[in-house]
């Protein structure tokens, strides 16, 4: 008499370990990043000043994408900074697309430190999935045609101010 | 039955991956184990006035993936 495991007769079936393997990779968590050179996702989102504004917007210029939230304290201390770069550059948009669930949230921080940026809400973090930031707050400076040229995760008060202007005065020296 | 409770035990699991812009809850204060810092501060002067012992208390991360 020989023993026989139950589960053997499923093992044995070539078929059914192969459809075991194709649910294992497709429910693998790859997610996808945008990377530099490639198009900037297309995106449609509401203002804090309740007008709408998409990417096309903002063509012929550069478009410093941020993506922050009023419960990222990096997020909190990089804004100010990014309305010091719009100032220094004329021909730069900067985009400051909260995340935050509750719009109060972002409102309340907008209040208390009065931010010139154009700020726009992703209430569905739809748009950062799409760009696939891995880390808050992300950023991606987009040249004049749309296509993202540089990617910045996290915040470095010392070094990212610098590395900014420094993106931002070369792709305005470039011809389009 | 059995291919059932074979998919069942290998695709219903509580593990996910949550990105850095879907830290929204985890970063309440609520969510923290130190939430009450004055408690936790007596308790490990306790620990270590009773026990001549110290740390061992809270975890690292759990914040927004930056830096």
């Amino acid at each position: 008499m020989t023993l026989v495991s139950p589960y053997q007769e499923i093992f044995q079936s070539s078929l059914l370990l192969k459809i075991l393997l194709s649910f294992c990779l497709a429910w693998s968590t790859v997610t996808y990043a945008v990377s530099v050179d490639e198009p900037a996702p297309f995106f449609k989102l509401e203002g804090a000043d309740k007008n709408t504004y998409q990417l096309n917007d903002f063509k012929d210029k550069i478009v410093f994408i941020n993506f922050w939230a009023s419960w990222c304290t990096p997020c909190r201390k990089e804004l100010p900074m990014l309305d010091q770069l719009q100032d220094k550059f004329e021909n730069l948009i900067v985009l400051a697309i909260n995340i935050d669930s509750e719009r109060e949230n972002a409102n309340q921080f907008l209040n208390e430190y009065k931010i010139n940026s154009l700020v726009l809400y992703d209430p569905n973090t739809e748009v950062v999935s799409n760009y696939g930031a891995v880390a808050m707050p992300s950023s991606y400076i987009l040249d004049q045609n749309g296509i993202v040229r540089y990617k910045h995760y996290g915040f470095n008060a010392k070094k990212d101010p610098i590395k900014w202007s420094q993106e931002v005065s070369s792709l305005l020296h470039e011809k389009k | 039955m059995k291919i059932v409770i074979l998919f069942l035990a290998l695709f219903i699991n509580a593990c996910t991956t949550v990105q850095p812009f879907q830290r929204e809850t985890l970063s309440k204060p609520e969510m923290q184990f130190d939430m009450e810092k004055i408690e936790i501060g007596a308790r490990e002067h306790f620990l270590n006035s009773l026990e001549g012992s110290t740390g061992g208390f809270g975890v690292g991360g759990g914040g927004c993936g930056c830096n």
